[in-house]
């Protein structure tokens, strides 16, 4: 029982620990890509904070950004990388384990 | 990390995943009031067309009748369509929700479409060429089929909505003789019931 509880904490992933970085994750999970607008609006973040999070996502290689133009406008494209997707669906058994093993 | 924090990230995770996969901001109120348009509409076209069987009678004024009756069923999609998008433009922004068309609505709309298009193309030809009892059960089967192919993408209740008119259609293209009462339920009643369940629905979420 003890060396379990141990394993599940171990799993939840850090990188995923604030509310913005698991929402970026939640939405690149259900959808190929998302664009930098498309994510601000559902997560309700500011340019920098979004921005920031991204890149804190991107360094650890869970996601990766693609700079477009739209005309003149500068467009960012993030998509979760294979292995954020593994990453995240680990973090996900791990909250589910905590949650059980808690009751 | 305590339990309620789990809890509420497992929560806003799903919530994320489906709100940014879903276009969820389909208004209750216009989808009732289409439906009691709906209603209205086929109580008038029973008193103008006397017995009922929308397309039946071979009165002298038949031709008439027929071209005010297409003319009349247009504007009325036109009309229904517009309140349900007006409606669901003021929930969006009600909720906070920017009303842009973003991917999972074009995705909605374009899979929503392409079958009503289809049926409705399917009906003016029918129309056309005289064929005129089967074309409230078409217009039934294609809204039907057009619901269940969009509701992966918006409110999973539509999917029942769907099913449900795809059975009227399909019990209406047997009975010959009650067509426009099979519509009034298919395009009003159903609509005035499902519009209430979205209000409940929305205002809960």
């Amino acid at each position: 029982m003890e060396r379990q509880m141990k394993i599940s904490v171990l799993g939840l992933n850090k990188a995923f620990e604030s509310r913005a970085r698991l929402g970026i994750m939640s939405v690149l999970m259900v959808n190929d890509s998302a664009d930098f607008t498309t994510l601000k609006q559902l997560l309700e973040l500011t340019d920098g904070n979004l921005a920031s999070h991204a890149r804190a996502l991107e360094e650890q290689g869970f996601i990766a950004c693609e700079k477009r133009f739209v005309g003149r406008k500068p467009n960012t494209i993030y998509r979760a990388t294979e292995k954020g997707r593994e990453s995240f669906k680990e973090h996900l058994v791990a909250l589910e384990q905590f949650i059980k093993e808690q009751k | 990390m305590d339990n309620k924090e789990a809890i509420r990230d497992i929560k806003d995770i799903r919530s994320m995943m489906e709100r940014s996969s879903r276009f969820l901001s389909v208004s209750g109120w216009g989808v009732a009031v289409a439906g009691l348009i709906a209603i209205l509409a086929a109580w008038v076209a029973y008193s103008i067309f006397c017995d009922g069987t929308l397309f039946g009678d071979t009165h002298y004024l038949w031709e008439y009748k027929t071209r005010v009756a297409v003319f009349g069923s247009l504007v009325l999609v036109v009309l229904c369509g517009t309140i349900v998008f007006v409606s669901s433009v003021l929930l969006a922004r009600r909720n906070g929700v920017k009303f842009v068309f973003d991917k999972t609505m074009r995705r909605t709309v374009f899979n929503f479409s392409v079958p009503l298009l289809a049926g409705g193309i399917l009906c003016l030809a029918l129309v056309m060429n005289g064929h005129y009892g089967l074309t409230s059960s078409m217009m039934l089967i294609f809204y039907g089929l057009a619901l269940i192919n969009c509701h992966h993408f918006s409110h999973p209740v539509l999917g029942t909505l769907g099913y449900l008119e795809l059975l009227l259609g399909l019990i209406d293209s047997f009975v010959v003789t009650h067509a426009l009462l099979l519509w009034a339920i298919g395009f009003g009643l159903l609509h005035v019931i499902f519009g209430v369940y979205l209000i409940v629905v929305n205002r809960k979420s």
